[in-house]
């Protein structure tokens, strides 16, 4: 792969994610006021976005240690939470780097969307994960500080609708990947069994079965 | 919050992204491994949208925001623009929370 297309690739994926930016700018906003408001500092919160860098895990963060949560709790959920980072990575292994500083980086900008997006060929492009990745990660880095920094101003994303526009971004994803009636029939399972098991289990683990079923079920 | 705990939780979310792609270093997986795992994309995909959209803190609810993803979904079938779909998923959740 040469550098040119390299570049032109991550431009895309930079491109093809910059329609959420904005939501994802608001769900920083979001996390920086509320960590705030739980007594997290802000320089705390906005490091905590730019390492852990996953809004579900943070969230789930504040969550427990609004509850007294002890920190193996915490870590028990983000764990749950971010399991299938683990199968993300897998997948996206082969397109990865070979020099193990970069491949970590490149790794790091992993996110539900960024390897939806990265996989959109049929074959990981680690150029799109990168671009895509990089939209997310400072949309969301920069939108916590400035939440921590400014708490309270615009915290309600829900007004303008931006928050449909993450899982409607999702479910484009999905449809483009919808070729046979398997697929389909596998989308449907997906969500039903999720929704199912949601009310029994703790968050992040409805998501991990579906995925185990899938990699179990499917070999096609 | 403590920097402990950041330190941890920003520990274990690296990890979980990095571990594979270090541990499997220049190998490739093999092909029906490969195939496996682009299996989940789609029933994945379709859990994460039903549990953000059709759950609210564990239960089931509906609300203008699944109303909202349907018919971004109906227009992105038509007309296969991703930043269309986007604005129209907005603009209808906008407006119903507006009814």
């Amino acid at each position: 792969m040469n550098a040119v297309t390299d570049d032109a690739r991550i431009i895309d994926g930079a491109r093809l994610a910059a329609p959420f930016a904005a939501a994802d700018f608001l769900d920083g906003v979001a996390f920086g006021v509320v960590a705030v408001g739980l007594g997290v500092g802000a320089v705390q919160a906005t490091v905590l976005s730019a390492t852990a860098f996953s809004g579900s895990a943070q969230f789930a963060s504040l969550t427990v240690l609004g509850d007294h949560g002890s920190l193996l709790a915490i870590l028990a959920a983000v764990i749950a939470l971010n399991a299938r980072y683990l199968v993300f990575g897998a997948s996206v292994a082969p397109s990865l780097s070979r020099n193990p500083f970069r491949r970590i980086a490149e790794a790091q900008m992993l996110t539900d969307a960024s390897w939806a997006l990265s996989l959109r060929g049929g074959r990981p492009n680690r150029a799109v994960l990168v671009g895509a990745g990089l939209v997310s990660f400072l949309t969301w880095t920069t939108g916590t500080a400035a939440g921590a920094a400014f708490g309270g101003v615009l915290d309600d994303t829900s007004a303008v609708g931006l928050d449909a526009a993450l899982p409607a971004f999702f479910v484009c994803l999905m449809i483009e990947r919808l070729r046979t009636r398997g697929d389909v029939a596998a989308a449907g399972a997906g969500a039903l069994l999720a929704v199912a098991l949601a009310p029994f289990v703790p968050a992040g683990v409805p998501l991990l079965v579906v995925l185990a079923t899938a990699l179990v079920l499917r070999s096609a | 919050m403590t920097w402990a705990t950041i330190a941890a939780v920003a520990a274990v979310c690296i990890t979980l992204r990095v571990a594979a792609p270090l541990l499997l270093a220049d190998r490739r997986l093999p092909p029906p491994v490969e195939r496996r795992l682009n299996a989940t994309v789609v029933p994945l995909l379709a859990a994460l949208v039903a549990v953000q959209v059709l759950t609210a803190r564990g239960e089931p609810h509906v609300d203008a925001r699944a109303a909202g993803v349907a018919v971004a979904a109906g227009v992105f079938l038509v007309r296969r623009s991703l930043l269309l779909a986007l604005v129209v998923a907005a603009a209808v959740t906008a407006a119903l929370r507006l009814v």
